[in-house]
């Protein structure tokens, strides 16, 4: 018996591990080993200089994690096939964050202290960024998180910066939408996390100064399948809009039971509305939802917005076979390039001289140009306005009535 | 804004209820306790998609095929797993432990298998909505509310007509006795870890066109679903129903009248008084439990 235990239990331990805290490295074609990175990680010794990335690779948001991943190991590709930088070849330590707090600490725990990661990339979780914050700060070494949540900088951070843009830009995105489709009774559903209450919180009070009155406000917790009782509510209270502030995972699941239980007003959306994940689960109960985001993946490369996007849809898909889902394929790719950028003008590869090389960076990306000059760690400022109609995604000047 | 929440707490009262008749059959049969009930429902819902979306099957066909491979599951699962641990004498919490172990391997070998995207499963139906008493409902809804029900009943036949099924409720109720009568406990054990599979990937496979379908789809409603057994009585069929159903009540009703953000709280909470004031649950009486 206690062997048939044993091979249990140790199977469903090494099953778990796998799943949870599973790191994989990858980027370099030299593949690292998991763990036991050398330490002696010298600047100028001409070894692969590494970058460690922390996102969620598995559960609920493993789409929206693998998509900020695909990015980061694309941009480490071309930069090695290019020579890498000053000759030295860039190497990837991923792990997964599993979309936890706790998750993350430990993993960056060790990208810091076993690994030696000469820069982050950090989770598209704003909340696992938060947690880990501290430690990335007293390491001193610099990091370009891929979380959109407004909490994490302009808050004294010295190494925390934001490879992406700020949400903050899209809240007020989604009330200009709001206010264009002339909304007047708004009731949301919010997740209960920290990126989605915050953006919430920071949507609310701006609402003061328009004529949107918000009627109903409910919630609902990250994970959840069955929203009846908020549905209910919502369409009861004679909304003409309504905000889903949540995770890609749940708006599908909700604009289909809004539009399947009679809601036929306007819904509204932050960035998270982007992915093709929710068209594909919503059907046409998507259709009349609009989102402001910083980056908007287009049906096809053609239609992409500028050169940089159309150079790096080609390199995706000659990579992956296939367009990218999330934007955070675009944060990922973005973070990298930016760090390359540091990487090749930095005196050195500690961590305050990386931080001046960034604050300095001149770098046009997918999402524009960065600026971190001003030290508030925020280096992009951009905002599109969609809608989706007849199932795509397109721009809100081209939506009709 | 009454009769749409009647109708979704129906439906995700039925939902429970399906998963929460497995707890108790296999509790009542043998004895044990699994906590595998929400993953078997997500492997019925993959593979619902599968036939159903995929393979381009007719939802009916997808739904009979799933049901049975889910059916031949359960069995395996006792015959490979729990039967080998109970014939070297294994202490119940070791049960537990396996299952345990199985509600994590069988999410990850979906994920293997399918990927950890949330995959959307086509309608079943040509229409989105229709029109119940004047609100607006998801025809698959009421559809997970007549299997719900239609399932119910014919447990409660099969167990009280039908010759296999009085054996299993023998076999539950004194397992040498049913044995020294020719019954074969083993089977009827099996039997009923089978049924229970059977119905948690039954439901899986109408939830898809739903909720869609991913990984940790069955997480949440597999603790509801235990919490309803638990609420009802556990190892009491009939418990488990009026539990579950409860249970959607409780948490729809508080979501649609007084908290959104606490549902799972009082739903929870309720779990706890149930448990406190009434640790056999709602059902007292003894309908074929083995205690």
């Amino acid at each position: 018996m206690k062997k048939w235990l044993s091979l249990i239990l140790a199977l469903t331990l090494a099953l778990s591990l796998a799943s949870c805290g599973g790191g994989n490295d990858s980027g370099s074609g030299s593949a690292d080993t998991s763990g036991g990175i050398d330490s002696s990680s010298d600047a100028n010794s001409g070894e692969a200089i590494k970058i460690g990335l922390y996102t969620p690779l598995t559960g609920s948001s493993a789409l929206v994690g693998t998509q900020e991943q695909n990015g980061v190991n694309l941009a480490v590709k071309q930069i090695n096939d290019a020579g890498g930088i000053n000759g030295r070849e860039v190497t990837v330590i991923a792990y997964d964050d599993q979309f936890s707090a706790e998750g993350a600490v430990k993993v960056v725990t060790r990208l810091i202290e076993t690994d030696h990661v000469n820069a982050i990339v950090g989770s598209m979780s704003s909340g696992n960024i938060m947690a880990t914050a501290d430690m990335v700060e007293e390491a001193q070494i610099l990091e370009l998180g891929c979380g959109t949540s407004p909490s994490w900088t302009n808050c004294g951070y010295q190494y925390v910066f934001r490879g992406t843009q700020n949400s903050a830009s899209f809240n007020a995105g989604i009330i200009e939408l709001m206010e264009a489709m002339g909304a007047t009774r708004l009731g949301t559903l919010t997740a209960s996390t920290e990126w989605a209450t915050n953006g919430w919180a920071a949507i609310k009070p701006a609402l003061e100064d328009t004529s949107i009155e918000v009627v109903m406000e409910t919630d609902y917790m990250a994970g959840d399948t069955d929203f009846s009782g908020q549905v209910t509510k919502l369409i009861n209270a004679g909304l003409d809009a309504v905000l889903i502030y949540g995770g890609t995972e749940e708006l599908g699941i909700i604009c289909k039971q809004l539009r399947q239980n009679g809601y036929e007003g306007y819904i509204y959306g932050p960035e998270t509305m982007s992915p093709v994940e929710v068209r594909e689960v919503a059907g046409d109960a998507a259709n009349d939802s609009f989102f402001a985001c910083g980056y908007l993946i287009p049906d096809d490369i053609e239609s992409a917005a500028n050169d940089a996007e159309r150079a790096f849809l080609e390199a995706y898909v000659a990579e992956y076979g296939e367009m990218p889902i999330s934007d955070t394929a675009y944060r990922g790719y973005d973070s990298v390039m930016l760090l390359a950028e540091v990487f090749r003008t930095a005196k050195s590869m500690e961590g305050p001289d990386m931080r001046e090389a960034l604050l300095n960076v001149s770098y046009t990306g997918i999402g524009g140009e960065f600026d971190y000059s001003d030290g508030s760690g925020d280096g992009l400022e951009s905002c599109g306005l969609y809608a989706i109609q007849n199932g795509k995604n397109i721009p809100f000047s081209s939506y009709q009535k | 804004m009454v009769i749409s929440l009647i109708i979704g707490a129906l439906m995700i009262g039925s939902v429970y209820g399906m998963l929460a008749l497995g707890y108790s059959l296999i509790y009542s049969a043998s004895g044990l306790m699994t906590f595998t009930q929400g993953q078997l429902l997500m492997i019925g819902a993959f593979l619902g998609m599968q036939f159903y979306k995929v393979w381009g099957l007719p939802f009916l066909a997808a739904f009979l095929l799933t049901v049975l491979i889910m059916f031949l599951f359960g069995m395996l699962l006792e015959k490979c797993l729990i039967r080998v641990l109970l014939n070297k004498g294994a202490v119940s919490i070791y049960i537990v432990l396996s299952t345990i172990g199985i509600s994590i391997i069988l999410p990850n070998l979906a994920q293997a298998l399918w990927g950890s995207q949330t995959i959307q499963v086509p309608s079943i139906f040509g229409v989105t909505t229709v029109k119940i008493l004047g609100v607006s409902v998801q025809p698959e809804s009421l559809l997970v509310i007549a299997v719900g029900l239609i399932a119910m009943v014919l447990l409660h036949l099969f167990m009280t007509k039908s010759r296999f099924g009085i054996s299993m409720r023998a076999a539950a109720m004194d397992p040498l006795a049913a044995s020294s009568l020719g019954i074969n406990v083993s089977l009827t054990t099996g039997l009923t870890w089978a049924i229970a599979a059977a119905l948690a990937g039954g439901i899986g496979v109408l939830l898809g066109p739903v909720y869609g379908v991913s990984t940790g789809m069955g997480d949440i409603i597999g603790n509801k679903g235990f919490a309803g057994a638990v609420i009802g009585g556990y190892g009491n069929m009939y418990g488990a129903i009026a539990g579950s159903l409860l249970l959607g009540f409780v948490e729809t009703f508080v979501a649609g009248y007084i908290t959104t953000t606490y549902k799972d709280f009082v739903s929870f909470f309720l779990l706890i008084i149930v448990m406190i004031f009434l640790p056999r649950g709602l059902f007292k009486a003894k309908v074929y439990d083995s205690d």
